[in-house]
């Protein structure tokens, strides 16, 4: 017994978002197909909307939906500091602890040596016309992965001999984590980045 | 559900789910094989920091109906000096990245000596060495050695002339080097200069310990790169990613 075609195709669909897996799928298509006309097609329009409507800021490359993004079009911002981030995600987590007044850079991904994912497939060509527009502090706040870490080292060696000032954020241990359960890799980051109180 | 212990270095990782990560592994008594990490993308968890590659790892596994699942685990070494440079993170990344391509998974076959190799490589890749990818490349030598695909160096494939002090030809489809009368017969055929021959030769002799120390000259260097990336493109199944990213790296002098 198979779905019926047009089931089956919702099925494989939704099966190739990030996370969800064929049981997922398939809950998910026939909640779908249970679901009044009008809520299937808020969903639709929802999905089409986000694709007609969004699109990167040509400034920091940050999706939005206006001509500007909200950040990059606020005139109270100190444009002399620049916060580089991976993703749109990462930027509005650090716009929540309100402690940041600087603008942002989005590169869209991360170097990735194992999946090939080199400096021309993200948004790095984009930061150097900015970097030179009046920029003199850049902190580079990227995951503290493998990834983050060979973007992180490939930004400075190139940010560096623009005579501009670049910090990397600290990676240590969680707030309200616990010394034991702590790896080595972390204490020893969380050792470098000590600071005299 | 019956678990078993194993040491295993992580050689990547994707995620599952919203909260868990798959990791594939190398096991020093099973070989190959992919795991759970559940909750591992969760901030407090204590696996969040054993699942980055590169990782040494003392672990419980329990066997499951599709996937076997991480129940224990302890790091044993994190290579944080593997992590302190854009070299020592790509050149690390792309020896795992090499092993997930080159070895079956849960094939067995002489799996605790690729293992010991592995670890050895990147406490060698920790260290300073004169030419930075010699640890590398010692690394791919003995690999090929253990899996059987030791190119030849000595003479030629073809007629077995004793090789050595001269232009030579290097091919990786006939698995190894030519002599200049039998160049032609390869389609993938590259010249090779007696300076590169002989450090090609040294790689297979030299102990551990002196790997560091080779030297070789700017041109030797381009043609031994050159000689591994086919070889090891040629004997692996899939795409080896990392390799490109990896030349841009040495390109940018790194
Ligand atoms: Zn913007
Ligand atoms: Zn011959």
């Amino acid at each position: 017994m198979h779905f019926a075609k047009p089931l089956a195709r919702l099925v494989s669909e939704l099966e190739r978002l990030p996370g969800i897996g064929p049981k997922s799928a398939q809950r998910m298509a026939f909640h779908i197909l249970r679901q009044p006309r009008e809520e299937a097609a808020q969903l639709a329009n929802a999905i089409l909307q986000v694709k007609e409507s969004i699109r990167l800021c040509p400034e920091c490359s940050n999706f939005t939906d206006q001509e500007i993004c909200e950040v990059c079009s606020d005139t109270r911002r100190d444009r002399a500091i620049m916060c580089v981030v991976a993703e749109t995600r990462d930027l509005i987590a650090m716009e929540k602890t309100g402690e940041y007044k600087g603008i942002y850079h989005v590169l869209q991904g991360l170097l990735s040596p194992m999946d090939n994912i080199t400096p021309d497939m993200l948004k790095i060509r984009e930061l150097f016309p900015r970097i030179m527009n009046g920029v003199n502090e850049v902190i580079l706040a990227l995951n503290p992965t493998t990834e983050g870490q060979t973007t992180t080292f490939y930004l400075a060696s190139r940010l560096k001999p623009l005579g501009v000032k670049v910090s990397q954020i600290a990676h240590g241990l969680p707030a309200g984590g616990d010394l034991e359960y702590a790896d080595q890799a972390t204490l020893i980051s969380a050792l470098e980045w000590r600071r005299e109180i | 559900m019956p678990t078993y212990t194993t040491d295993a270095i992580v050689l990547g990782r994707r995620n599952l789910g919203e909260h868990d990560r798959i990791l594939t592994l190398l096991t020093r008594d099973y070989g190959k094989l992919n795991a759970v990490a559940k909750g591992a993308r969760k901030g407090n968890s204590k696996l969040s920091g054993a699942t980055e590659p590169f990782t040494q790892l003392k672990l419980m596994l329990a066997t499951g109906r599709s996937l076997d699942i991480i129940s224990q685990c302890e790091i044993s070494n994190s290579h944080p000096a593997l992590r302190s440079d854009i070299g020592r993170l790509t050149r690390s990344s792309y020896l795992c990245d090499l092993l997930d391509c080159l070895i079956h998974e849960r094939d067995e076959t002489s799996i605790k000596a690729i293992y010991d190799l592995s670890v050895a490589a990147l406490s060698l890749l920790e260290k300073e060495s004169v030419w930075k990818d010699s640890p590398l490349h010692g690394f791919e030598f003995r690999l090929l050695t253990i899996l059987g695909y030791m190119p030849v160096l000595n003479h030629c494939v073809l007629c077995d002339m004793e090789l050595s002090d001269q232009m030579v030809a290097f091919s990786a489809s006939q698995g190894g080097v030519l002599c200049p009368q039998h160049a032609s017969a390869a389609s993938d055929h590259f010249g090779i200069s007696a300076d590169t021959l002989q450090t090609l030769q040294d790689f297979a002799r030299v102990g551990t310990e002196k790997l560091c120390n080779l030297n070789p000259g700017p041109q030797s260097i381009l043609h031994i790169n050159r000689v591994l990336r086919e070889f090891m493109k040629y004997h692996s199944e899939r795409t080896i990613k990392s390799i490109e990213f990896l030349e841009s790296i040495r390109a940018m002098g790194n």
